[in-house]
């Protein structure tokens, strides 16, 4: 064979040899067989209960169930045993992920709407003694949840507040009570409940009055005046009381009413104080009561603009407690929103995760107080810093395996103690932080976030609004 | 070489490159007269002057900066080998790129692997560029016009001669971003068989501008440190292979089976918000040309296979697990085209193409949560297929006169497979379900047309004018994008400019009516000055330019009122209008002496783009610019001082938030030696060091976390490179 026939021949084989080498598959979708999903008719599903859904692939394939609501339905992936855990929309979604034959199924969702009674019933919580002169408070709660509000269907015997359910004697004999609840969009309004309370005739020795009970002191409409309040009064000693009088510690503040709680003006700011109350009749002051700290609840809603999850944004709705005393927040918990688990046209809500530990507080170097409240009880969110690298985001725990029950997830608020329901500005505003760590807040290994200079999907904090909370 | 051949046009012009290498077989004076000149040859336009290619090219990596010389032809600046270039202000897709009578397709999202990327620049033999006026045999489902780059052709030993052996080995260095290069290529031929091998590997780190265009800090958290001045993302490795069997089994006709294959193991992207981690490729190529009586027939049958991937560079914030990204496609080609010789004045071509190609790009699930566990299907099973015939009848009448006629048809038929997200919530599925809704099939019908003459008015005056229509059908990526997310959206994007796209199934083909008109002034024997001017107009209706999306998910009316910010973009049929003139021109100022031979070069251009359909200027359209070069040669030395004068970008793509480039001049000066075996390259290029941003460059996405539509700070273009010190060596064995 000459020289050029060999080099011809290795060349021929060098080529097929290369060709071989770079060939290879075309992707697993390339021959894979469409397949489709049913849902089989729904169930009915009351709240609190559990019912089984079905679906089937055309394949043939088993059928994985998921949950898109989890906060309404959780359901079991294999069996699609549903369990109602709330009202709303129940959305559930079948997924066949396709196998070497098969290519995986457009997922299909199925929604069951759970909706609660519209009946409501009243029940008695509490039906204290009430004494002449006295004061004591009642209590009844409404099945649906919602505040009951109180009358008294005998005011020369009786005064009652409508929404505390304190009742003042005025004389002697039966205090006949009605309480209500006139319903909402969602519920009838429940039948009233009448209440008795008898009211012995006093001594009649007039003697100073005991000291109040159940003494409360919160914010009042603005952040500069306290209400001092009461459950109770045990003992008026026989005579009506003249004059509630509230004097803070350390001394400085005092003001007075003749009936119910007292308003106190604070001048500029509230923080620092605690408040006494005491109360005065036709023999003198009774002894005061024990100094009370300004506690007051609010509400608080807080959002980070998503760019990249239009028309989703991350929003965190909460509540907390401030002590305007010690000027210390406690109780901030609420939901945070997945933006990347909802659907552009509404109908999918966003997933909500839970955030109930208030694990970390720390001066924001302007007076105010960086609050952050945790998904589980522990700051660990991002490693191995802790919740601090928003920036990296990677989850704790990371190379290791993502494990649900160790996904973290934290908002960070900045509160004024002093003004809390004062609107922040630009500089504040940017402090808010937030990173989750939950299965909808993952893409690779890095948690959403959103802070200052933009966070995993360019997320930065727009606003915080504070409230009062409403009282119930 | 064989006689016959030699007076055979076609072939006369492909063996016009066979002394690239020269051969110990050969006698002295022809191998030292190959020697003092580069062989290589571009042609501009169907019967333009022909021009050598740049020297610079053993010093260069992208085989695409070989063009940027060429007047009428810009580059869209990305990786370090895969630059885009443009024709007349159109680029990318709307050319037909031709690598050894290939049709090579990007099928990167990004266009990482453009088509010129597969082949090394210094194993170029040959490029011609056809703009706007294209001779059908050479176009089809291209507006722009048409590169064609091939290596080398075979060369074979006399009958009754020695078998030829020969090889080159060279390297290149370029201090700016430590780039440096080895190719070897090595031949053997008798007389009716021939083989080719060569290797070629380059690679650079990041290079540096010519001063601080960005805050020094990390690239990205955990991420290495990069100062101001150096461009986050500019590194590349790539290594091609070629081997290379010719058969002359008689004086008239040849066969060649070419084998290619390239390696990429990264190549980083300045204006991407991903990296190329890894292309490979091999092309099958067989090709046969015949001398029959009544003419030439020339047939061929290739095939080019790509596996692509992409992911986060060593420059990004790579979000723990990565974002991968995989591309795979197949693109088989076939072409037959008989030219007849009807008598000596008049030429007949009739031809018959047929091309398929397959393309999956998927990005596979990362992690747990939204990127799993399912792989995002971004074009699953797409199809482009492609039938063309033409006809092309040319007339010549003595050497002052010839026209030339075409028409063609192409019938190009493309579709996609249903889609699926990275799991089934809502951000994914929603489009998921639409897209997959639509009828995808689309069947589009081409008639081209292209009508050219030339006239010799005088012995220093001669005219060339043209008028074409053109067609192009949208591109699987202009088609078949579906995801309004916008993490997903800024994934599909192969101009650079940092915004998203996506796409739209129903687009309509694009037709361009082209005119074209060049004056060439020379003196009598073309040895002194020369000077030509070209002026053009194309209009192009169904342009697929690009609209803001005005989905919810694409952010609704803050997307669309964006001023100042990257955005999310569909494309959409409008229209187009595009002119402008080359003047290019060439001066012997003294031609004797002991200080040698004194000439200047320039080339100026000027273009005018705009959509007509909302009055904004298309993106990336070239600023005024002028280049004059002046070379001394003296004996084996030729000194070469170039200036370059670019005006300030201000006519920019409003739609896209394009962002204005300064104006900037550059000077660069080189040198090179010419010795029997040995070449040697010295220059230094921007020499001032000055700092300009390129104006065809795009935004700059080189660092950081790139994922995000806001997370990089917008208005930063990608800068040129500063100054750097280049040397290129190469031997003949």
């Amino acid at each position: 064979m000459r020289l050029p026939q060999i080099l011809a021949w290795g060349v021929g084989l060098a080529c097929a040899s290369l060709l071989s080498a770079c060939g290879g598959g075309e992707g697993p979708a390339l021959d894979a067989v469409p397949q489709s999903i049913t849902f089989a008719a729904p169930p009915t599903l009351q709240p609190g209960g559990s019912a089984s859904v079905s679906a089937s692939a055309s394949s043939g394939l088993a059928v994985r169930y998921d949950s898109l609501s989890p906060m309404v339905c959780s359901v079991d992936p294999v069996s699609g045993q549903v369990t109602a855990l709330a009202t709303g929309d129940c959305i559930l979604s079948a997924s066949q992920d396709g196998d070497r034959h098969f290519a995986p199924a457009p997922p299909v969702r199925l929604t069951l709407r759970l909706q609660a009674s519209r009946q409501q019933t009243l029940s008695l919580v509490a039906l204290p003694t009430l004494t002449l002169y006295g004061a004591a408070t009642v209590s009844v709660s409404a099945s649906s949840g919602l505040s009951v509000s109180y009358a008294s269907s005998t005011p020369q015997q009786c005064s009652v507040d409508p929404i505390s359910g304190l009742v003042s004697s005025l004389s002697a004999g039966d205090c006949l009570l009605v309480a209500s609840q006139p319903g909402d969009a969602s519920h009838d309004a429940a039948t009233p409940l009448n209440l008795t309370l008898t009211v012995a005739p006093g001594s009649a020795a007039v003697s100073a009055p005991t000291t109040p009970l159940g003494v409360s002191a919160t914010l009042g409409p603005t952040d500069d005046t306290v209400i001092v309040g009461y459950t109770g009064l045990g003992d008026a000693g026989g005579s009506p009381i003249t004059t509630w009088t509230a004097r803070s510690i350390p001394a400085g503040l005092t003001a007075s009413s003749s009936g119910g709680p007292v308003t106190v003006s604070c001048r500029v700011r509230c923080t620092g104080y605690a408040f006494t109350l005491t109360a005065t009749n036709a023999s003198g002051d009774g002894p005061a009561s024990a100094a009370a700290e300004v506690l007051t609840a609010f509400e608080v809603r807080a959002r980070f603009r998503e760019p990249d999850t239009q028309p989703n944004d991350t929003i965190f709705v909460g509540t907390f407690v401030l002590n305007s005393t010690t000027r210390t927040v406690s109780g901030l918990s609420g939901s945070l929103s997945e933006s990347m688990t909802g659907s552009a046209d509404g109908l999918t809500p966003m997933t909500q995760i839970r955030l109930s530990h208030q694990l970390a507080t720390v001066d924001d170097g302007a007076g105010g107080l960086l609050v952050s409240t945790f998904a589980l009880n522990t700051p660990d969110t991002f490693g191995p810093n802790g919740f601090a690298d928003t920036v990296n985001g990677i989850y704790y725990g990371y190379p290791a395996a993502w494990n649900a029950a160790s996904a973290n997830s934290f908002v960070t608020l900045d509160l004024d103690p002093d003004l809390p329901t004062r609107a922040l500005n630009a500089t504040e505003v940017l402090r808010l932080s937030y990173g989750d760590c939950a299965l909808g807040g993952m893409m690779g290994a890095a948690c959403m976030t959103g802070w200052a200079s933009g966070g995993t999907m360019g997320g930065y904090p727009v606003e915080q609004v504070v409230t009062r909370q409403p009282a119930r | 070489m064989s006689h016959a051949a030699v007076h055979r046009r076609p072939l006369a012009l492909i063996l016009s490159g066979l002394g690239l290498l020269s051969l110990h077989g050969l006698p002295s004076p022809a191998r030292a007269q190959q020697t003092a000149v580069l062989p290589t040859v571009v042609i501009t336009g169907s019967s333009r002057p022909e021009r050598s290619l740049p020297r610079q090219r053993h010093t260069e990596s992208d085989t695409a900066r070989l063009l940027a010389e060429q007047p009428g032809v810009t580059l869209y600046e990305a990786g370090g080998v895969s630059g885009l270039p443009a024709l007349h202000g159109l680029a990318d897709d709307r050319i037909r790129v031709q690598v050894d009578g290939m049709d090579l397709m990007a099928s990167c999202p990004n266009h990482m692997n453009s088509p010129l990327s597969y082949i090394d620049a210094s194993q170029v033999g040959r490029v011609r560029v056809y703009a706007g006026i294209t001779p059908v045999s050479e176009g089809g489902d291209s507006i722009a016009g048409t590169i064609r780059v091939d290596s080398a052709a075979p060369v074979f030993a006399e009958e009754g001669q020695p078998d030829l052996s020969d090889g080159r080995i060279a390297g290149f260095a370029r201090s700016n971003g430590h780039a440096r290069g080895l190719n070897l290529r090595a031949r053997w031929a008798s007389a009716t068989v021939a083989l080719t091998a060569g290797s070629a590997l380059s690679q650079s780190e990041n290079y540096r501008a010519g001063s601080d265009f960005k805050p020094a800090g990390p690239a990205a958290p955990g991420r290495s440190w990069l100062d101001g001045q150096e461009v986050g993302s500019t590194a590349y490795k790539v290594r091609n292979d070629d081997l290379g069997l010719a058969l002359r089994l008689h004086p008239d006709h040849l066969i060649q089976l070419q084998l290619g294959r390239q390696s990429t193991p990264y190549e980083l992207y300045p204006n991407q918000r991903m990296d190329m981690t890894g292309n490979d490729s091999t092309q099958l190529n067989l090709s046969y040309a015949g001398q029959y009586d009544w003419g030439e027939l020339k047939a061929r049958g290739w095939q080019h296979r790509v596996i692509h991937h992409m992911d986060m560079g060593e420059n990004r914030a790579d979000y723990g697990t990565g974002m991968p990204m995989d591309t795979r496609s197949l693109t088989r080609g076939s072409s037959l085209q008989g030219s007849v010789e009807l008598d000596e004045a008049q030429t007949l071509r009739l031809g018959a193409e047929a091309q398929t190609y397959w393309l999956y790009d998927s990005w596979p699930g990362v992690g747990t949560g939204m990127m799993a566990p399912w792989t995002f299907w971004n074009i699953d099973e797409g199809t482009r297929d492609r039938v063309g015939l033409y006809g092309e009848w040319e007339r010549r009448w003595g050497s002052e006169t010839s026209v030339q006629f075409g028409l063609r048809n192409d019938r190009v038929t493309a579709n996609a497979a249903a889609v699926q997200g990275y799991n089934s919530g809502a951000i994914w599925a929603d489009d998921a379900a639409a897209f997959n809704a639509l009828d995808r099939h689309h069947t589009d019908s081409h008639w081209d047309l292209t009508l050219l003459a030339t006239y010799r008015a005088s012995p220093t005056l001669a005219w060339e004018g043209g008028m074409a229509r053109k067609t192009r059908s949208p591109s699987l990526y202009e088609r078949y994008p579906w995801s309004t997310q916008p993490m997903a959206a800024l994934m599909n994007n192969f101009v650079g400019d940092g915004n998203g796209y996506i796409g739209t199934p129903d687009l309509r083909p694009e037709t361009a009516h082209t005119i074209s008109l060049s004056a060439d002034w020379h003196d009598e024997h073309k040895s002194v000055w020369n000077l030509r001017l070209t002026g053009y107009r194309t209009e192009v209706s169904d342009f697929i330019d690009a609209v803001r999306c005005d989905s919810a998910m694409c952010g609704g009316a803050t997307n669309l009122n964006t001023r100042t910010g990257f955005v999310l973009l569909r494309y959409a049929n409008q229209s187009a209008q595009l002119s402008g003139l080359d003047l290019s021109g060439r001066r012997v100022l003294v031609n004797a002496g002991e200080w040698g031979r004194f000439s200047m070069d320039g080339q100026a251009s000027v273009i005018h783009a705009v959509n007509t359909t909302t009055g904004d200027h298309l993106y990336h359209q070239m600023p005024p610019n002028l280049k004059l070069a002046l070379t001394q040669s003296l004996g084996r030395w030729t000194h070469t001082a170039e200036g370059r004068a670019v005006a300030a970008k201000t006519a920019v793509s409003e739609v896209r938030n394009e962002v204005p480039t300064p104006g900037y001049a550059l000077m660069a000066w080189r040198s090179s030696f010419d010795a029997t075996d040995l070449h040697l390259e010295l220059g230094i290029d921007n020499l001032f060091n000055r700092a300009y941003a390129l104006p065809l460059g795009g935004a700059y996405a080189g660092q950081g976390a790139s994922m995000s539509t806001t997370s990089l700070p917008w208005g930063v273009t990608v800068p040129g490179r500063g100054r750097s010190f280049d040397v290129a060596l190469s031997y003949r064995f």
